[in-house]
């Protein structure tokens, strides 16, 4: 055991020919000991290391990277794997290709893609945690559990929309915010309260078969997990109208039903949204939150927003002509006939389909709060 | 291949050395001397060099002298007994006429002037040997050719006192001692019954052990006893010390790990698995009594178990079963996923177990090895060692192999916890030949594990399952009454079901009567009672 290199994460850049891998290793006793940072002083040791390693192939280059490293990698408990953005446009076949044909890597981990180069996303810390693999990870499971924004991807989610007849695939991306990012190299970045600098999920790359065409940004991509039924949690917040008042309002459980209907040659793409328990989170409105009709106007509101954003995945996806709903599957599997026929211009023709959405409401919890705040103050006031 | 060899090896051809013990016991095996002065020679001659060996011929009575002599072994016998017996002899001698006939004499002892039961005669010189070393006084009478033996065995013995290694904290305190006559008192004390059967053999050419098979007619199945009392007669040795000796003699397999026979220091567990239909064989000379026939779950069940409510007995049931197989396998599959299987290991834990074995020198499977045989020797120094100098033991053993080991930076810390966690759960097994099954082949396991990681413990498993499933105790299925399967059975195993619910008897090892109690004994709490007078009738 003590001579594996236990590897949080791992990075690709470069494209066929000629890879340059990352490997972000674990030092196990700065890790325990909890040297690995807030106990600090001069001589506090990052958790992490993090080296590169250049093949023709990549596999080449993980056999390269023991001319420097002394122990053998080990990939069963890699996190993430962060992708820098030329790989990504130039392919990621071979990447996947060495994912699945080697039993030691898993195809489990999570797929980030880099705004950047993947090398200098994996030598940064995230403070307070000490695996930056591993955080990342978190991240986007908490993203995905919490608000809903971005699809957390493991490998084999990416292969399987790839290969699939809609052959797209969303994968968050990453970025570096703010100035000074070279400060996130050191240990003694653990000393700060806060950092001029963070790594940030901030788009969502798009995939078309194996390379990357596009990014959508947090709204669009909002819509998008709309459009493919992957709402967990998420927090909608809008004014009123005439916009005087806030509210927030939380989707605990929603249900997207996305159907392909044939109109003549046509298919136009018929999306049903239900949100099954919706809460009131916040809000200064002057309604009565006793009285059926201003709920119902609130649920209402509501649908407006929530349509809005599935409008707006959908247009940022036309945009492209990228398949990212999986619209080709489903034609695919209710009429094959019909999928023989359209696939030749497929992803194309998504260009030029309809959309028609209803999206239905059910406010079921206020909160433990009846009237607003504004209104009680307001009513005092009288 | 392996048994056949040691067949051979061990068993030895059947030797000169036992014909030599057979032609001596046949030898002694003369009729008295009519002639009290020539028995006594022989008496002396025999056994007259002992200190503690006895003979009065109240020969400084002159009238008398000559007519008869008590000889007994001192330490063997009641004092108090002693006294009565030569008081009402001297009388008789007193009152005896010279020319009375030596018959009469002895027909007088018998039926009139002695005070005590158990009066034999015996008319081998072998039998005068026997009955002095069983703690008798015998009377030889001049002109006799035969001899009287009186009971009055006795002297020193430990008092009945609470079991050493089998205690509970409700039940019974009281357990068996080294007498065998305590011993069944001990268990007639429990079961009042006629039906209870002792049966005695006596094994040992030198030690002549008296050996009892005990079992209550009816519930007990005969074949068993049977076989039992035929094994037991197979026995030709020369002492039998211990019921370990018998054990080993008569049991099943006996090339095995596993016990096959359950012993016992409680008179409440012999007790119980008499009423079960199990056989008890009781040994003189130890506490510790043997049960047969027995399945491998009977290791795990204690008579606590019965006196506690049945849900905490059901728990604890379950806990004794999953620390049998924390201490089998816990040191092995800690071995084979730290070395073989990391990617099993959750990722901190994986880390922080890393960070530990950082700059321990040694693989796992060495370290491991290491830290079970310095727990097994400190175990045994605990064991062996004057009771004084015991916490002495346990200081050095917590802080030598515990914490300064890990400091010092030969083992690691979570290594020191499986090992130490591995050592408690062996002692939950409530049976010592269990715990000392596991401890052996849980060095196996480990040396597979260390070597083959999972597969090679599977490897271990498969023929120890397999090893287990052909095992027979007395005729019954080891793994009984799960292989082969006895849903009837399954009341009293992984869970132990109320008392009432308990009616019948374990039934593959019982005999002819099957039921233990009355059904419908469902306690159906206050309906029962008669509602007082002034009491409200309740609302329907």
């Amino acid at each position: 055991m003590t001579e594996l290199g236990i590897t949080t994460a791992t990075g690709f850049d470069g494209q066929q020919g000629d890879w340059t891998l990352t490997y972000q290793v674990i030092i196990p006793p700065a890790m325990s000991s909890g040297a690995g940072g807030s106990s600090g002083g001069g001589g506090s040791q990052a958790a992490v290391h993090t080296f590169s390693a250049h093949g023709k192939t990549i596999r080449e280059a993980l056999a390269a990277s023991n001319r420097e490293n002394p122990r053998k990698l080990y990939f069963a408990h890699t996190n993430v794997l962060i992708i820098g953005k030329q790989a990504a446009k130039a392919g990621i076949e071979e990447i996947l290709d060495t994912y699945y044909r080697n039993p030691d890597a898993r195809e489990t981990v999570k797929v980030l893609v880099a705004n950047g180069e993947a090398r200098d996303y994996l030598n940064k810390l995230i403070p307070p945690e000490k695996l930056p693999g591993r955080a990342l990870s978190n991240i986007l499971q908490k993203n995905k559990q919490l608000s809903s924004y971005y699809p957390s991807v493991s490998v084999h989610e990416l292969a399987l929309g790839i290969s699939s007849d809609s052959g797209a695939a969303g994968v968050p991306e990453v970025s570096i915010t703010g100035t000074d990012s070279s400060s996130l190299e050191s240990a003694s970045v653990y000393q700060q309260t806060s950092t001029s600098s963070k790594l940030k999920i901030s788009g969502l790359s798009v995939f078309q078969k194996a390379k990357m065409v596009g990014t959508l940004n947090q709204n669009e991509s909002t819509g998008i997990s709309w459009l493919t039924n992957k709402i967990h949690l998420t927090t909608i917040s809008y004014n009123s109208k005439d916009n005087t008042d806030v509210s927030a309002f939380l989707v605990r459980k929603a249900k997207v039903k996305v159907t392909p209907v044939k109109e003549g040659l046509h298919y136009t793409l018929k999306v049903k949204a239900k949100v099954v328990v919706g809460e009131f989170l916040e809000t200064t409105t002057h309604e009565d939150l006793l009285k059926t009709q201003s709920v119902k106007k609130l649920e209402q509101q509501t649908e407006q927003i929530i349509r809005s954003q599935i409008l707006e995945g959908w247009k940022a996806v036309q945009h492209l002509k990228v398949d990212l709903v999986g619209v080709g599957n489903k034609i695919h599997r209710k009429s094959p006939k019909d999928w023989k026929r359209l696939k030749e211009d497929w992803p194309g023709d998504i260009a030029n389909m309809d959309i028609d959405i209803d999206v239905k409401v059910n406010l079921k919890r206020p909160g433990l709060f009846q009237s607003s705040f504004s209104r009680l103050l307001e009513s005092e006031d009288e | 291949m392996l048994k056949y060899w040691i067949k051979n090896v061990l068993k030895p051809s059947k030797g000169s050395k036992q014909d030599a013990v057979k032609s001596k016991h046949q030898a002694l095996n003369e009729p008295i001397n009519a002639s009290l002065a020539s028995t006594l020679s022989t008496l002396k001659k025999k056994l007259g060099q002992s200190p503690d060996f006895t003979i009065r011929d109240f020969s400084d009575d002159p009238e008398h002298a000559g007519l008869l002599a008590v000889c007994y072994i001192e330490g063997l016998i009641d004092p108090g007994l002693l006294s009565d017996l030569i008081e009402s002899l001297v009388k008789e001698i007193a009152h005896t006429p010279s020319d009375r006939l030596e018959e009469h004499l002895a027909a007088s002892l018998i039926k009139q002037t002695l005070p005590l039961g158990n009066i034999k005669r015996i008319d081998s010189q072998n039998q005068i040997y026997q009955a002095v070393l069983k703690g008798s006084a015998v009377i030889l009478i001049d002109g006799l050719q035969s001899a009287l033996t009186v009971s009055i065995a006795g002297g020193v013995r430990r008092a009945v006192e609470e079991p050493t290694s089998q205690g509970v904290v409700r039940g019974p305190k009281e357990g068996f001692t080294e007498d065998i006559s305590t011993n069944i008192t001990l268990i007639r004390r429990k079961l009042r019954t006629p039906d209870l059967k002792f049966d005695s053999h006596i094994i040992g050419q030198y030690s002549q052990t008296v050996v009892i098979v005990t079992y209550i007619e009816g519930i007990a199945d005969p074949g068993v006893v049977q076989e039992i009392t035929k094994r037991l007669q197979a026995i030709d040795t020369d002492s039998i010390l211990e019921s370990g000796y018998i054990e080993e003699f008569i049991q099943d397999a006996p090339l095995t790990p596993f016990p096959t026979m359950l012993n016992s220091e409680r008179p409440d567990t012999v007790a119980g698995s008499l009423l079960d239909g199990q056989v008890a064989v009781m040994v003189d000379g130890t506490p510790f009594v043997l049960i047969a026939p027995v399945t491998f779950y009977n290791f795990f069940q204690i008579s606590e178990d019965y006196y506690q409510r049945y849900d905490i007995s059901s728990f604890l049931r379950m806990i004794r079963l999953i620390s049998f197989l924390v201490s089998l396998l816990l040191p092995s599959l800690f071995i084979a996923l730290t070395t073989f299987h990391q990617e099993m290991i959750p990722t901190i834990l994986l880390v922080t177990l890393a960070a530990q074995r950082e700059g321990v020198p040694f693989p796992a499977l060495l370290e491991a090895l290491m830290m079970e045989l310095t727990f097994e020797v400190i175990r045994e120094a605990g064991v062996r060692m004057p009771r004084a100098i015991g916490p002495a033991i346990s200081i050095v053993g917590a802080l030598v192999i515990g914490q300064a080991a890990v400091e010092a930076g030969l083992v690691s810390g979570a290594m020191v916890i499986v090992v130490s966690f591995t050592a408690i759960s062996n002692f939950v097994i409530p049976y010592i030949s269990m715990a000392t099954a596991v401890r052996l082949l849980r060095f196996v396991l480990m040396l597979l594990a260390g070597t083959l990681g999972l597969f090679g413990i599977m490897a271990g498993i498969v023929p120890i399952l397999a090893h287990l499933l052909s095992l027979k105790s007395f005729g019954v299925d080891y793994l009984m009454p799960y292989s082969p399967m006895y849903k009837s059975n399954m009341k009293d195993l992984l869970i132990r079901v109320p008392w009432w619910a308990m009616k019948t008897r374990p039934n593959i090892k019982s005999g002819s009567n099957k039921s233990r109690q009355a059904p419908h004994q469902y306690p159906t709490g206050s309906n029962n009672i008669a509602r007082r007078a002034d009491e409200p009738e309740p609302k329907a």
